[in-house]
């Protein structure tokens, strides 16, 4: 059941209720009130009926008594021959006059003279004795049948003289209570008016007079008569009546009644009239009640399905849901915080939405979005027959310039590509996004391969070029993968990866831009495949170390090796650092490698030190170890586990490592010197770093870059800039390294420089421990030997 | 002339037909219900077992005098001529309706008088048609024994042949039954009976209807 619905009917069942209960206490109330006006009625109609017959009587009375006082009847009396002519004739003339129906002369012993009725009744004795009264009361009712017939009768006595103390005769005038009279009195009030006569002898009683008809006037002779003064309910063959009695005179057993009455129905028109307009007015009110209830229910109910009806469409993520905000009360209010909970609901969701497809840093789509745009865009190329470009673009170098400038630097770098781009999208149908990292992909609707290369190298020249960020001057070059829908492939994935791996393949080859190839795969699978191998490696210890010998240019001792590693994948052979370095920096594991190897360095410098060999080793951090706070922590346990004193350990740390946080890698710098670590800056001269940056740091070495050292034959110019490296670094109080040493005219040329030590292949190429082992004792030997030749 | 002028002629004449002036008495006192003295009350005694002697008509006088019939009650023998005389100097018209003796007879001022033979035992109540308040009573008995109350209420029948009689008292007011008003008793010569009689009901209204007391 709705809400509605048991709304509806509960109104509904209240409202009848109501009108039921009340159309019965009003219709029994107006039922016994109209029965008891009925009753009242009936007991006017019997008092106006017995007002009405002692007029008669009083009229007839007085009739009787004018005729005693007549002069004619006397007369008529003196002039009587025996024959009772004149007082017949005196007695006729009076009763036409006065309409009485019977006169009588009577004499005193009760003998009738005259009677002008019938004259049989003359001479013979008055059948009425008890009428003969010498002080009659003229109200009193005498009610007399004669011959079948019903009378008011009226005896006067007559004094001739008229001193006499009794009377000479009894004058006796009647007056007919016959149909014609209970008709007139019926008409007078109303009620139909019988006369009986009921006697003891006689079950039924005479009806003598009525106004009723034939059939209701034979019922009435034996139905029963209320008693006394009270009015009942009495059925005669028609229906039902009102009945009343009105006592007329006694008689010898039983005597003279008058019943009254009244048809119930005709009682009860006027009840009946005003239950049929009360009957109208319950259903206009029961029709009334209907129709406000369902409007009231309907009112409450449809801001309350209209809210419902609101939570489905927003739940279905209709937003535009609208909602009974005019309606008042409760419901109003509710519908104002659904409509505040369906705005906060949308404003989530499409933050949530712009989260979850749009890059935080640079606002452009993430690679959801952009899969998602690339699959409607392939949906939308298929139907029209065209040819999609799906770039992924990788910046050069862009981790260096991450690690050396700052991560607010690479990010501000970000945002300048990601403008870039768009500039380039233009207006077009071109979507742009962000990848991750410093990967981005753009989307171009093309129609040949050749207009592909022309966007694309349009792309490529738009996004490269300087960027001035904190007055420092960034080049920026990017390498780009692009693979062509439907020519490579036909899924956003599938496309992507394969715009990716071309990326990959112009980076590796340093290219610039690359479409995709189906050989390039084998690649890009390598390179997927390498972290897993990688973490492998370091957890089954199947790396190895190799160590390239360092020699003192002034002494030609050979007392200090650098750590390098190897890894030889056992499919692949060996792999290069520069590709797997990367790779561990990438996912983190760097961490777990240097650690790795500083382990086996300071194990092996330990077994060096037990055989007698005096060996310092360095050993390469990864820029990410500057980060690690703990590191400084772990070199000493392992240190001082091994038994290794800080001073056979130098490290190694690149230009661009130090200068991405210098406070940072300072601060750990410090801590190392402080235990006694030596600090090389490895691979000095390809950064962007000053000498005078360096004289801040705690750096006891510095290793020329071998690109330096191998091209300073061929060059005066780099020649001298190693040559003012070397005085610098030695002005500065720092050893200088150099690396790459191929040849003795590069020895011969960096001794007369001053540097200070060499390492390269001219000495020896990076060698496993046993080889290492056997080199720097014979070295040892070598240097014992010389020693001894001097002295 | 007085009411017991008119019973010592009535006994007179019995008297002289029977030849004897001795004979039994009774008194009679009639008494009202309040127990005043009831007047011009007719008591008559009528022999049970002996027959009544004959006696040769007799005449009694009702005269007009003063518009009224004197006297007031006039007891009389059956076939009594009564004369009525007009002693007024108006005329009148005597009637009478009752049974006892019908008649009406216009009394001319000046002219003699008329007479009327009542030989009806009865009560004949006189009227007159000019003057309706008048009202007299010729009480005509069938027997020559009977007298009147005088104004104590008294009466005595005097010289009665001793026998049984049946009395009975007679007066237009009185209402009592018969059972009351009649009785036997018999009576002998030497001592006198008595009957006293009380009513037992109120007399009848005296409706008298002269001028000046009733409006006419």
């Amino acid at each position: 059941m709705t809400l509605q619905q048991r709304v509806l009917a509960l109104f509904l069942t209240l409202l009848l209720l109501v009108l039921a209960i009340t159309m019965v206490t009003v219709s029994q109330a107006t039922y016994s009130h109209t029965m008891d006006r009925a009753k009242e009625q009936m007991v006017y109609a019997r008092r106006i009926f017995q007002d009405k017959l002692q007029t008669r009587q009083k009229a007839l009375d007085e009739s009787a008594r004018t005729l005693a006082s007549e002069e004619a009847l006397r007369q008529a009396i003196f002039a009587d021959a025996g024959d009772r002519e004149s007082i017949l004739v005196a007695l006729n003339n009076h009763r036409h006059r006065t309409s009485a129906d019977l006169s009588f002369l009577v004499d005193l012993d009760g003998t009738v003279i005259a009677d002008t009725a019938d004259a049989k009744r003359q001479g013979r004795p008055f059948p009425f004795p008890e009428l003969l009264n010498e002080e009659p009361t003229p109200t009193e009712m005498h009610v007399l049948a004669l011959d079948g017939r019903a009378y008011q009768m009226v005896a006067v006595p007559y004094y001739v003289p008229v001193s006499a103390p009794q009377p000479s005769f009894w004058l006796i005038l009647g007056k007919a209570l016959d149909d014609g009279t209970a008709r007139d009195l019926r008409d007078l009030m109303g009620v139909e008016v019988s006369v009986l006569a009921s006697s003891a002898a006689h079950p039924d009683a005479a009806v003598l007079a009525s106004s009723l008809g034939p059939l209701e006037r034979g019922a009435l002779a034996h139905a029963a008569r209320p008693r006394g003064d009270t009015v009942e309910l009495v059925e005669l063959v028609g229906g039902d009546y009102l009945a009343a009695t009105a006592p007329l005179s006694p008689g010898p057993d039983g005597g003279f009644v008058a019943v009254l009455l009244r048809p119930t129905a005709a009682a009860l028109l006027d009840f009946r009239k005003l239950s049929g307009r009360f009957l109208i007015i319950g259903l206009a009110a029961a029709l009334l009640a209907i129709v406000s209830a369902v409007l009231f229910s309907r009112g409450v109910t449809r801001p309350i399905r209209g809210l419902e009806e609101a939570a489905q469409r927003i739940a279905a993520g209709d937003y535009a849901a609208e909602l009974p905000l005019e309606a008042g009360g409760e419901v109003g209010r509710l519908a104002r915080e659904f409509a505040a909970m369906q705005r906060a609901v949308r404003e989530r969701e499409e933050a949530i939405q712009h989260l979850a497809f749009h890059d935080d840093l640079t606002g452009l789509p993430n690679r959801i979005h952009f899969q998602r745009a690339l699959a409607r865009h392939i949906e939308l190329a298929r139907e029209q027959h065209g040819r999609l470009a799906v770039l992924v673009l990788d910046l050069d170098r862009f981790k260096d310039i991450n690690d050396a400038l700052g991560h607010h630097v690479g990010d501000r770098l970000l945002m300048e590509v990601a403008g870039r781009l768009c500039r380039a999208a233009g207006d077009g149908p071109v979507d742009v996004a962000r990848l991750g990292g410093d990967e981005f992909a753009m989307l171009l609707p093309v129609r040949a391969l050749g207009e592909a290369r022309e966007a694309v190298d349009a792309v490529q020249s738009t996004v490269s070029g300087a960027v001035e960020i904190e007055d420092l001057r960034v080049d920026l070059q990017a390498s780009v993968g692009v693979s062509l829908y439907p020519d490579h492939g036909a899924d956003p994935a599938t496309l992507l990866k394969q715009a990716e791996v071309a990326m990959y393949v112009a980076k590796g080859r340093r290219l610039g831009a690359v479409f995709y190839e189906s050989s390039q795969d084998r690649h890009s699978i390598e390179r997927l495949s390498l972290v897993g191998d990688l973490r492998r490696a370091v957890e089954d210890d199947t790396l190895s170390l190799r160590f390239q010998p360092q020699m003192e240019l002034t002494t030609g001792r050979v007392d200090a090796v650098e750590v390098l590693l190897r890894w030889n994948h056992p499919r692949l052979g060996e792999v290069s650092p520069a590709e797997f370095i990367p790779i561990a920096e990438q996912t983190g594991l760097i961490r777990d490698l240097t650690a790795w190897v500083l382990r086996r360095a300071v194990e092996q410098v330990a077994a060096w030190h037990r055989q007698g060999l005096a060996v310092v080793v360095a050993v390469n951090l990864s820029a990410l170890d500057l980060h690690d706070p703990d590191l400084p922590g772990r070199i000493r346990e392992l240190l001082d586990r091994n038994c290794v004193a800080a001073e056979s350990l130098v490290l190694e740390v690149t230009e661009s490592g130090v200068m991405a946080e210098p406070e940072t890698a300072r601060r750990l710098l410090d801590e190392l010197n402080a235990m006694g670590v030596a600090i090389s800056i490895d691979d000095f001269g390809t950064g962007y770093s000053s000498l005078s940056q360096l004289k801040r740091l705690p750096v006891q070495e510095l290793k020329v870059d071998k690109s330096f050292v191998l091209e300073m034959e061929r060059s005066a110019d780099v020649r001298q800039i190693v040559r003012s490296t070397i005085e610098m670094a030695h002005s500065l109080g720092l050893r200088v390294v150099a690396e790459g040493v191929e040849s003795v005219e590069a020895l011969e040329s960096l001794r007369g420089m001053g540097c200070d030590i060499v390492q390269g292949y001219y000495l020896s190429e990076p060698i496993a421990v046993a080889e290492a082992t056997s080199w720097l004792r014979a070295a040892a030997d070598r240097r014992e030997a010389r020693t001894l030749d001097a002295t | 002339m007085k009411a017991s002028e008119w019973v010592a002629i009535g006994l007179l004449s019995s008297c002289a037909l029977a030849g004897a002036l001795r004979g039994a008495t009774l008194e009679v006192k009639l008494e009202q219900q309040s127990g005043a003295p009831l007047s011009e009350a007719v008591v008559a005694a009528y022999p049970i077992d002996a027959k009544l002697p004959s006696t040769a008509p007799t005449v009694a006088i009702m005269d007009q005098r003063d518009r009224r019939f004197v006297p007031h009650i006039l007891a009389v023998q059956t076939k009594t001529h009564v004369s009525f005389p007009n002693s007024d100097s108006v005329s009148h018209h005597v009637y009478s309706f009752s049974k006892a003796g019908r008649f009406q007879i216009y009394l001319t001022r000046g002219q003699p008088a008329k007479e009327v033979v009542f030989d009806q035992p009865g009560v004949v109540t006189l009227g007159c048609n000019l003057h309706d308040w008048m009202l007299g009573y010729i009480l005509v008995l069938d027997t020559p024994y009977f007298v009147s109350t005088d104004s104590a209420g008294a009466a005595r029948l005097e010289r009665l042949p001793p026998g049984r009689y049946r009395f009975e008292v007679w007066h237009p007011r009185i209402t009592d039954g018969a059972a009351l008003l009649q009785r036997e008793l018999e009576l002998a010569d030497a001592s006198p009976a008595s009957w006293t009689l009380r009513l037992s009901h109120a007399l009848l209204v005296a409706r008298d209807q002269r001028p000046g007391l009733s409006g006419y």
